[in-house]
């Protein structure tokens, strides 16, 4: 019961930031790839919002990774990739 | 009467001015002032959230001046403040169509014009505002209860004039339809995300600028050794010229 809990309440993190950076976006231009408000933007990048899985896939075929590689469950840092939470 | 305006309206002005200046013009002051926008995320640094917060404040004060100053409400020296009420109820008004344009009438927003988080945020708003309704209503009627079976009040709503009652359902009825938005104004936590684009902007500026600074560093010892060389050209010249002087004179 309690391992459950903690796996909810574990944070989901992202990498928006990183590959937004990578394929020169501004958060205007990735909302308006994406269809979300430039502030949704903003929220998915500092972590404060999760998005729906529509949404997720929408990141997913933007930037030609699967979803698990642009949100994970537990912090990785591999070749100093920043994955944001 | 006046006087007793003034200090409201030098109020309702400055707030007034704030919110048009920071929600309403957003990133074209910073544009214009032409300030870095520092530290943003610091609460106190935030002009919007207060800027929404002092609306909601404002709001609630014009709301409570406009049914104190209603007909029969208020009566100064046996004369009956009708006319008041009036500019009351228009900053009432201006203020509520204020709220309700806070953060892009979100509250007030179909489906369609809003993305998946602002169509949560706006369910949540009002989700909180039938609380606060709820928790109103269970007041007033706590409160009645109270004073007729406990205290043994009389409670006779038949007391209060027409026009104050209806002062009341007015200001009752603007507070129903704006108070999702009061909520959102009072509420919302978001940081300046138009300076967070200008700050990264600022940063990509500053590289450029040091970048560029680096550059003219690099070329300017090129351009010594280009005026030096120039100048050695010109002496030489010079030089040429006196010895010719010089000839020219014995000959």
């Amino acid at each position: 019961m309690t391992g459950r809990k903690s796996s909810e309440d574990a944070p989901i993190l992202n990498r928006i930031a990183e590959l937004r950076e990578k394929a020169k976006l501004s958060r205007v231009e990735l909302a308006e790839r994406v269809g979300v408000n430039s502030q949704t933007i903003g929220y998915l990048e500092r972590g404060e919002y999760n998005p729906s899985l529509a949404l997720a896939f929408r990141f997913s075929e933007l930037f030609g990774l699967p979803v698990e590689k642009i949100f994970v469950r537990k912090e990785k840092r591999r070749g100093g990739s920043a994955i944001k939470r | 009467m006046l006087e007793q305006w003034v200090p409201f309206a030098a109020v309702t002005f400055i707030v007034l001015l704030s919110f048009i200046t920071n929600v309403a013009f957003g990133s074209k002051v910073a544009d214009w002032t032409n300030s870095a926008p520092v530290e943003i995320n610091t609460p106190w640094k935030r002009p919007r959230l207060l800027a929404g917060k002092s609306l909601v404040v404002l709001w609630f004060v014009t709301a409570f001046l406009y049914i104190a100053t209603l007909p029969g409400a208020m009566v100064v020296d046996g004369v009956v403040l009708q006319i008041s009420s009036l500019p009351a109820l228009l900053v009432l008004a201006v203020l509520t169509v204020a709220v309700i344009t806070y953060k892009r009438s979100l509250a007030h927003q179909p489906n369609g014009a809003l993305d998946e988080r602002e169509r949560g945020v706006r369910d949540t708003l009002y989700l909180t505002s039938y609380r606060i309704v709820g928790s109103i209503l269970a007041g007033i009627f706590l409160a009645g209860f109270m004073a007729k079976f406990i205290a043994e009040l009389e409670v006779n709503l038949d007391q209060i004039p027409t026009d104050t009652a209806l002062g009341i359902v007015v200001t009752a009825a603007m507070f129903l339809w704006v108070l999702p938005s009061l909520v959102h104004a009072w509420t919302d936590p978001i940081p300046d995300e138009v300076s967070d684009e200008v700050r990264d902007g600022w940063k990509t500026a500053k590289r450029e600028i040091k970048r560029e600074i680096a550059k003219i560093r690099k070329d300017l010892p090129k351009s010594e050794k280009a005026a030096l060389a120039e100048l050695r050209k010109a002496d030489r010249k010079l030089g040429r010229t006196r010895t010719k002087k010089k000839t020219g004179k014995r000959s």
